[in-house]
């Protein structure tokens, strides 16, 4: 997640809104939030982790999501996928969004 | 043709395989409509994705669990 907090200028930038999603309760995400000073807000799927199962990115064996971002744009499709490794090192993501905001502005 | 059939086994077998995979996967793909959903926010408030869409971009960033690397 701090990885996401680093490249959090370049989503301001594209006009992007970030949301991290994790299984953990709410006061967990909280505390987490807190004390990595995260600029945007977690979500809780915690308690049937039907997103985690609707994304397909759950992990029944652990309980956990895997580690997996989503670009969504302003049309509902998902544009962009990140994964593994990659999700971590955020490599695409930041692109991906400058890359539908200048898509926007250019019609 | 007998090697057509064994090279069509061999990648549904992967496919099969990659699909048990935990790591790097997801049954979405690129071009596909987000599912939509609701969920509680750190905000103190509910998060729903339908509200963001025809607004901005959206990312979602899913990860295993609190304090970990990343």
């Amino acid at each position: 997640m701090k990885a996401f907090q680093a490249g959090m200028q370049k989503f301001q930038e594209s006009g992007a809104k970030v949301f991290a999603i994790s299984t953990d309760n709410g006061p967990s995400q909280k505390a987490f939030l807190e004390s990595l000073g995260l600029g945007f807000p977690l979500l809780s799927d915690f308690l049937d982790r039907h997103v985690s199962k609707q994304y397909g990115v759950y992990i029944p064996q652990y309980g956990v999501s895997n580690r997996v971002t989503f670009v969504i744009d302003t049309e509902g499709k998902i544009n962009f996928i990140e994964s593994g490794g990659d999700a971590i090192k955020l490599l695409g993501a930041p692109d991906a969004c400058s890359r539908l905001a200048h898509k926007k502005q250019g019609g | 043709m007998m090697l057509l059939k064994l090279t069509v086994l061999a990648a549904s077998l992967s496919a099969a395989l990659l699909g048990q995979a935990p790591q790097g996967s997801t049954t979405l793909k690129v071009g596909d409509t987000a599912p939509d959903f609701t969920l509680p926010s750190t905000d103190g408030g509910k998060m729903h994705l339908a509200d963001y869409i025809g607004k901005s971009t959206v990312v979602l960033a899913f990860f295993p669990a609190a304090f970990t690397g990343g």
